[in-house]
């Protein structure tokens, strides 16, 4: 996500062409959410990146199709999802369960559902972003509930590091958000 | 269309900022204004502004930004054997598991260009390829291999010799259609850097790092689609044969009191090595199957109704939930909604012609059979009018035959078979 014009980097006529470059740009630009959208729904990693494989070479096909990134994008939303879809009926789990999947492209939960992705996908990159020591701290922090000091044990140093390394971290956050 | 994208853009930028604490008045207005639009709008925002839902999240998900990168290989991969004009060239890349399907078709499609020599091609249509063929080649050793990392290996496309470490062990394609574990010198588990693992997409770090975990195992999955078939030899000397569409998961080496494996699908014949102190144990759903010492076979296809055990030297004991039998050699467990029953058969040999290249049928129906030959030539079955099931088959015939010689057999026994592309469509005389 950017505040730029997606397409200031992309041609979509190069695209339509047959540009790897291209292609990469967008695999690259929509990998992240479009991954976490399709593991929130098949909830395994190795399926979710074979949807996502499958999904992109299904674009690639169909690449003269398209004008536009907005309906690439989109495109990949739609094959993901019923890839997706497939995969469950595939297992025989219960669509109930999820059951946003089965109403129509255009409604407010399936919005939601890609809202989320959005979301999760940008956090997940900025903590990956940071420093090596900053991000372990971040994590520890954050997805092990641990406090600071015992992040300071398990990391072997300062409570006064560990505080450090933290206001460091959301400060690297929050500028990489404003940029 | 585009609104909406832009719109969902527009919202998850204003979510983040306000998680991250970056948002500006403006801003903030526009998302309370959001917010109070809908019950459902304002919901989303709270769930997402949770911290515990983005730690839950986030902290389940991988390393997205490696597999990405490892993953556009495979991508690249597919595409560019698509676009390949010769397709046997393929077939020479590792390609992940879910591509093998794609990959089956253009090594068909190849040799289907040979036998259908009247019609010719300057540069082979490779979509096109399925109506054009008349015949198709019997199955061959085909199976992916599952390292426990998840990253995949064709193995037919693999040359003779090591093609992987795990843990402690070695993984080697001996000859053509068979897999050998060897456990290695715990003291220096990575002597070997082969060439062949420069393109694979593990990393080979992944398990020389630490000193082995004694209590996590590594499990490998050998998958062997339709029209394949394979030997592994486990790491304790077991040998597995592994019939079509079936897969078996197993730990690299075994440790603990006892070795176990898991027929997770399809047919299995086992020869175990007999070690009094660790049992081998076969793992299928809820059913089990104990060994110390032995050979049987195991036939489990979802489509067929029923688990057959097949004991052929020494004794099994097959488990399911709180039953059990116990198997002398020539003799059966059948597992189905029923339960478990024991029967003794006259030819339990039979039940392991497949592993000699056999296809045998004992009062077998007629959808026993064409799942058999589907399994083999990688066809899906078609059946027009009502299907008796008392029609019954007895006999044998080679599994190295095109599928014509199947059919030829099948119709002198009444019934008319039409092959379109893969699907074989099936009408009885009656």
């Amino acid at each position: 996500m950017s505040d730029k014009p997606l397409e200031i980097d992309f041609s979509i006529d190069r695209f339509r062409k047959g540009d790897r470059d291209e292609f990469r740009w967008i695999y690259n630009k929509y990998y992240d959410a479009l991954y976490i959208f399709v593991y929130r729904i098949v909830k395994k990693e190795t399926e979710a990146e074979d949807i996502l494989s499958d999904s992109f070479i299904k674009l690639w096909r169909l690449r003269e199709r398209f004008d536009s990134l907005d309906k690439i994008r989109n495109s990949l939303y739609l094959i993901c999802k019923n890839a997706s879809i497939d995969h469950l009926r595939h297992v025989q789990k219960e669509l109930k369960a999820l059951n946003w999947l089965e109403k129509p492209e255009n409604d407010i939960e399936n919005r939601n559902e890609k809202i989320t992705a959005e979301v999760l996908a940008e956090l997940a990159k900025k903590i990956e972003l940071l420093p090596d020591k900053c991000q372990k701290i971040v994590k520890l922090i954050y997805y092990n509930n641990l406090s600071t000091a015992e992040v300071a044990i398990q990391m072997g140093i300062s409570n006064q590091n560990v505080l450090n390394q933290k206001a460091r971290a959301i400060q690297i956050l929050r500028s990489s958000i404003q940029k | 269309m585009s609104d909406n994208l832009s719109h969902i853009d527009k919202i998850a930028r204003l979510i983040i900022k306000h998680h991250e604490g970056t948002i500006n008045e403006q801003e903030s207005h526009e998302l309370t204004e959001w917010c109070d639009m809908s019950e459902c709008n304002r919901l989303l925002f709270e769930k997402l502004s949770a911290l515990n839902f983005i730690q839950d999240e986030i902290k389940d998900l991988p390393d997205i930004s490696a597999l990405k990168n490892e993953r556009w290989e495979k991508v690249i991969t597919v595409i560019e054997a698509e676009e390949s004009p010769a397709p046997q060239a393929v077939t020479k890349q590792r390609l992940p598991i879910r591509y093998f399907a794609a990959a089956t078709v253009l090594l068909i499609a190849s040799s289907i260009w040979f036998f259908a020599k009247e019609k010719t091609y300057t540069t082979p249509p490779i979509s096109q390829a399925p109506s054009s063929y008349k015949d198709i080649a019997p199955g061959g050793n085909k199976a992916i291999l599952t390292l426990a990392n998840g990253s995949s290996i064709i193995i037919e496309n693999e040359r003779n010799g090591i093609i992987a470490h795990q843990d402690s062990a070695r993984v080697e394609k001996k000859r053509e259609g068979q897999l050998v574990y060897t456990v290695q010198d715990h003291t220096n588990p990575r002597i070997y850097k082969p060439s062949s693992l420069e393109k694979t997409y593990e990393d080979p770090t992944v398990y020389s790092r630490e000193s082995p975990p004694p209590n996590k195992m590594a499990y490998n999955i050998l998958t062997i689609p339709k029209g394949g078939q394979f030997q592994v030899i486990l790491s304790d000397g077991s040998k597995v044969w592994l019939n079509n569409a079936s897969s078996l998961r197993y730990p690299v080496t075994f440790s603990g009191d006892q070795r176990e494996v898991e027929l997770i699908e399809g047919e299995a014949y086992f020869e175990i090595t007999p070690k009094v102190h660790q049992p081998f144990k076969v793992k299928l759903g809820k059913m089990s199957v104990g060994v110390l010492g032995t050979s049987f076979n195991i036939s489990a296809y979802a489509n067929e109704n029923r688990i057959q055990t097949t004991l052929l030297t020494g004794g099994v004991r097959v488990f399911l939930d709180s039953t059990q039998t116990v198997l002398k050699p020539g003799e059966q467990a059948q597992v189905t909604r029923e339960g478990l029953k024991k029967i003794k058969l006259n030819y339990a040999q039979g039940a392991v012609a497949w592993k000699n290249g056999i296809f045998h049928f004992e009062k077998a129906d007629i959808r026993t059979v064409m799942e058999a030959l589907a399994r083999w030539y990688d066809l899906d079955v078609v059946y027009e009018g009502a299907v008796t099931e008392d029609q019954q088959f007895d006999g044998e015939f080679p599994r190295n035959q095109y599928l014509s010689h199947a059919i030829n057999i099948l119709e002198d026994h009444d019934l008319h078979l039409r092959l379109e592309g893969r699907k074989i469509i099936v009408r009885t005389n009656r």
